[in-house]
């Protein structure tokens, strides 16, 4: 063989065996170890964007191996539907998360989509105290089985840190730390408590967290009762409450704060570390343990104490977080205490104004920085098989400073400068992530960088129920119901359709809810209706559409729905978003208002606004990929036998060509 | 007292000493072990093991009579109240022995809680420290302290209420560090690399009767404007043993038995 | 985990594994178990829960107000 002809061979030989390899699974060369990074609300144009600035220089690279990939996300595009589809490889008429929000059909109340906890059921009665002879249980509402059963079954070891929608977290063999629906100690999303003697700060709102008004009487000493979960072992469950003694100088402008036995000392805009608190449920015999953050934002002449949700203790969990049920308190006993609520970044302390921009992205990066001490962690501890790592940086802090970098924004001219920066310095804090992965990267080790949604602007609120009781779908009056929630003042005989949570939209149905008026059979000339005149709205500040797709659900997920799912999902146009109001049922004077809150980016709207990103170290066979095909083609990476149900394989030739 | 508890400390460092090099758990392990055999072999010097050996005879006799006549009451009532008597008189035999045994063990309790009850001050994250005196404190500055081996986070504030001074300090490293408070210095120690020094929680000018039990740092040449005592914020510490997490307590209570348990079998002494 | 036998007629079956596949299911098995959910969910809804309890746990939801 002449050289030419050699280096001809050689040269077609990758393609040829490539070839060969497509058509037989068998033959493709497997994985030893697949990373996966999701980066939550991750954005295509702002990712595009940046890699051409050239402040993500590690995404660039990434990108020209697998290409900088679109891929469809879930509908609605919210977090929980997205990540379950993400971990089903199904939609959400087998998962059952239709929005971050569902509703009891029988009594209109809303509750989270993701998980409940239930009492415990048998109860011995001594006078005041009550002795649980069961645990109480915290049930997964998220359906369908999660794709790394098919790997962990298969001897290939998963980790999953952080994971969104896995709370309370499987019992399998994989390890996971729960995410994203992970509650704090007092069982909300966040509760921040701010202890004041500033009167203009005392209010009777509640979002987010509460103001507990304390007072110095002389001796520079402010006495702080520490709100902690309900005790269920008394009866009435009364609040679990310690007293934190906080001592200030006010000519040194500090402050200690003595809690547990343990004395912290803070000055004027210091943050404290994890501080341990212990809750006393019978004492000396039963106690829950939290911890929290503290931050000294004025000592004086006003004392302004903010105190982080009390997150549930890594080391001695009052709630599953963690399967194997230790591994929460051992990556605590490695890396440090963190942060275990689902959404780590304070955003209502910031839309409430406690937090000012520049505390607020003082304490996300505190949450980034623990969040990387974790993810270094795995790194060095990733030997084989399946490690997925999630971040929630990008979509928390988005959603509050897309103000700075959308010149439309109703915020975006009172915005200090100073802080237009922040999106691009927290999607250079993800291609650090990135070059951190690609680092680790041997032979044939396959990273997946995805999100489960893009972005967009949330200049205009759109209030869906007062424009449905403005066109005679719901009956109620507004001078009752004008700023309340959960639809005080509706006659629900006169109604036939109302707004709940984020994206959905539900008929009045007979059969269904209580005391329903729409009949089945009037449902699809209803639903007709409706999507006819809601997709024909437009705001008349601009002209433009309102909603540019109004989805009849049973035509977009086909099969039997549950009972909760929404019967349409309201796709909003580019930056618009359901109004904050119409959320949980509140019927405001006005259909479309400006958003003048912080929390100034949305992706609750129409999907194919807000697709997801895929990078990767493998390009895709197909051009259309969809977040649901993420499990089966993480698994098809592996030498296993069996793959996931749900999804394609998109870098398998021969599965997507059929 | 602050020279007792001097030569205490002192005593217990060099006796620990060798351990340094170990891990802190196979030291704690260690001495857990050692303390358990010296126990039972000092309970069987000082105590009338012919006697306990009578003794025990006795009452097993009295417990097989009350099996072997269980269907007569009387004869049981009369064994079990002989029984009753017998064991009282064990319980006032090893009195003194376990008197005797009572002041070394709380001296080792006390030693042993400052040098493996605490996590002694973290390399990553800032301890605050809070000095206690007698009259108001002096005013006070960053600069009146300095950290050896580490730093100073200011604020330093006053709790004039109180008496007190408060500030955080942070650790170069692993190791511990020394705080210079005018004519002080305060060694604060760290487990990390620990080679038999204290780990104490705190430390008093003037330490009472009770210290030597619950040692602190000694400090030996305090002035008139320093202060009485002071105590550190540090985490607790736990052990990871078979799987499980358990305080140093657990950890020697559950070894110097085991210890015991094996030793009275080999030394053949009876308790 | 115990275990429920049931048996269906030769239609039903036919028209179960129809729907099975129109709604992207893995197995019959997992359409009988989410049916069954679904009509317990609405027969006994979010028992135990107040309507206060309720919103406490949706406190701090960002997306919410």
């Amino acid at each position: 063989m002449k050289r030419r002809d050699f280096l001809k061979t050689a040269a077609t030989l990758p393609l040829v065996l490539a070839t060969l390899g497509t058509g037989c699974s068998a033959r493709r060369r497997t994985a030893r170890r697949v990373l996966v990074l999701g980066i939550d609300g991750m954005d295509h144009f702002l990712l595009n964007s940046f890699i051409h600035e050239g402040i993500m220089p590690n995404a660039a690279r990434l990108a020209t191996m697998g290409g900088l990939n679109l891929m469809s996300t879930s509908n609605p595009p919210q977090s929980p539907v997205a990540w379950s589809g993400f971990i089903t490889g199904k939609g959400p008429q087998v998962h059952g998360i239709f929005d971050f929000i569902h509703r009891n059909p029988m009594t209109r109340t809303p509750y989270l989509s993701t998980s409940r906890v239930m009492d415990p059921g048998k109860v011995l009665k001594l006078g005041e105290w009550r002795l649980p002879l069961s645990g109480a249980k915290v049930e997964l509402l998220r359906h369908g089985e999660p794709f790394w059963n098919s790997l962990t079954e298969q001897g290939i070891p998963v980790t999953m840190v952080k994971l969104p929608v896995e709370f309370p977290p499987g019992n399998g063999k994989a390890r996971i730390l729960s995410g994203l629906g992970t509650p704090d100690l007092r069982g909300s999303q966040g509760s921040f408590t701010f202890f004041t003697d500033d009167a203009r700060s005392i209010t009777d709102d509640t979002a987010g967290g509460i103001v507990v008004p304390v007072r110095d009487y002389g001796d520079g000493c402010y006495r702080c009762p520490v709100r902690g979960p309900e005790n269920s072992m008394r009866a009435g469950n009364p609040k679990m409450e310690i007293m934190a003694d906080v001592w200030v100088d006010r000519d040194a402008d500090a402050l200690r704060i003595d809690v547990g036995g343990r004395s912290t000392v803070l000055g004027r805009g210091q943050w404290s570390d994890w501080i341990e608190l212990e809750f006393q449920a019978i004492p000396h015999v039963s106690s829950v343990k939290g911890i929290v953050r503290f931050y000294a934002k004025e000592i004086s002449p006003r004392l302004k104490l903010y105190m982080s949700p009390i997150n549930i203790h890594p080391m001695d969990p009052a709630l599953p977080i963690s399967n194997p049920h230790g591994l929460s308190g051992d990556l605590a006993r490695e890396v440090g205490l963190y942060y275990t609520q689902g959404f780590p970044e304070d955003t209502k302390a910031l839309s409430r104004g406690i937090l000012n921009d520049e505390e607020y992205l003082h304490q996300a990066w505190i949450v980034f920085k623990e969040r990387l001490s974790l993810f270094h962690h795995e790194l060095n501890r990733f030997k084989a098989g399946l490690l997925f790592f999630y971040f929630s940086s990008l979509d928390l802090n988005i959603h509050m400073f897309y103000r700075t970098i959308d010149p439309f924004s109703p915020l975006h001219e009172s915005t200090d400068p100073r802080f237009k920066a922040a999106v691009r310095e927290l999607y250079a804090g993800i291609d650090g992530v990135i070059g951190d992965a690609m680092d680790i990267l041997e032979g044939d080790d396959r990273l997946l960088v995805i999100s489960d949604h893009g972005f967009a602007p949330f200049n205009r609120s759109f209030n869906l129920n007062s424009w449905l009781a403005g066109n005679g779908y719901v009956s109620v009056s507004l001078s009752n119901a004008g700023n309340r929630d959960m639809f005080e003042g509706v006659d629900w005989s006169g109604t036939a359709a109302y707004g709940l949570g984020l994206n959905s939209l539900y008929l009045n149905l007979a059969g269904r809810e209580n005391g329903g008026i729409v009949k089945r059979e009037e449902t699809p000339e209803l639903l007709t209706r409706l999507k006819r005149e809601l997709e024909s709205i437009t705001d008349p500040v601009n002209g433009k559409k309102v909603i540019s797709n109004a989805f009849i659900t049973s035509e977009i997920f086909p099969g039997p729905l549950p009972p909760h799912a929404p019967d349409m999902i309201i796709g909003y146009s580019r930056g618009y978003r359901a109004s904050w109001k119409t959320t949980l049922g509140g019927f405001p004077k006005d259909v479309l208002t400006d958003n003048t809150d912080p929390w100034s980016g949305t992706h609750c709207i129409d999907p194919a606004i807000v697709p997801c990103v895929l990078l990767s170290n493998m390009r895709p066979e197909v051009d259309d990929p969809d977040l649901t095909d993420m499990g089966r083609s993480i698994a098809g990476m592996f030498d296993i036998s069996r793959l996931p149900e749900g999804g394609r394989d998109i870098f398998r030739r021969k599965e997507n060509s059929g | 007292m602050k020279y007792v508890n001097l030569v205490l400390n002192t005593l217990f460092d060099v006796f620990l000493y060798p351990l340094g090099w170990l891990p802190p758990l196979w030291g704690l392990i260690f001495v857990s072990a050692v303390s358990g055999i010296l126990m039972v072999m000092i309970f069987g010097k000082i105590s009338d093991q012919e006697g306990i050996a009578v003794l025990r005879k006795r009452m097993t006799g009295e417990v097989l009579g009350i099996l072997l006549n269980a269907g007569t009451p009387a004869t049981v009532i009369s064994f079990a109240a002989r029984l009753i008597a017998d064991n009282t008189r064990y319980l006032v035999m090893i009195l003194k022995p376990m008197v005797v045994m009572a002041v070394p063990f709380m001296l080792l309790w006390g030693q042993l809680d400052a040098r493996y009850g605490s996590a002694g001050l973290p390399g990553n994250q800032p301890v605050t420290i809070t000095f206690q005196y007698a009259e108001e404190p002096p005013p006070t500055e960053e600069n009146d302290f300095s950290v050896r081996n580490g730093g100073l986070i200011p604020p330093v504030m006053t709790v004039d209420t109180l008496k007190q001074v408060s500030f955080r300090i942070f650790s170069h490293g692993s190791r511990g560090v020394e705080i210079l408070a005018n004519d002080l210095r305060i060694p604060v120690g760290s487990i990390h690399e620990w080679n038999g020094s204290l780990v104490s929680r705190g430390f008093d000018t003037s330490p009472s009767l009770l210290s030597p039990f619950h040692p602190t740092v000694t400090v030996l040449d305090a002035g008139t404007e320093t202060p009485d005592s002071g105590w550190y914020s540090f985490p607790d510490v736990d052990y990871r043993v078979m799987g499980w997490r358990w305080s140093w307590a657990a950890v020697f209570l559950v070894f110097s038995m085991a210890a015991a348990v094996v030793a009275t079998g080999v030394l053949k002494i009876k308790v | 985990m115990p275990k429920l036998k049931l048996k269906l007629d030769d239609s039903t079956m036919e028209r179960l594994e129809k729907v099975v596949e129109a709604g992207g299911y893995s197995s019959c098995e997992e359409f009988i178990l989410h049916v069954l959910e679904r009509e317990l969910d609405s027969l006994v809804p979010m028992e135990g829960e107040s309507e206060e309890e309720i919103m406490r746990k949706l406190e701090g939801l960002g997306y919410l107000e």
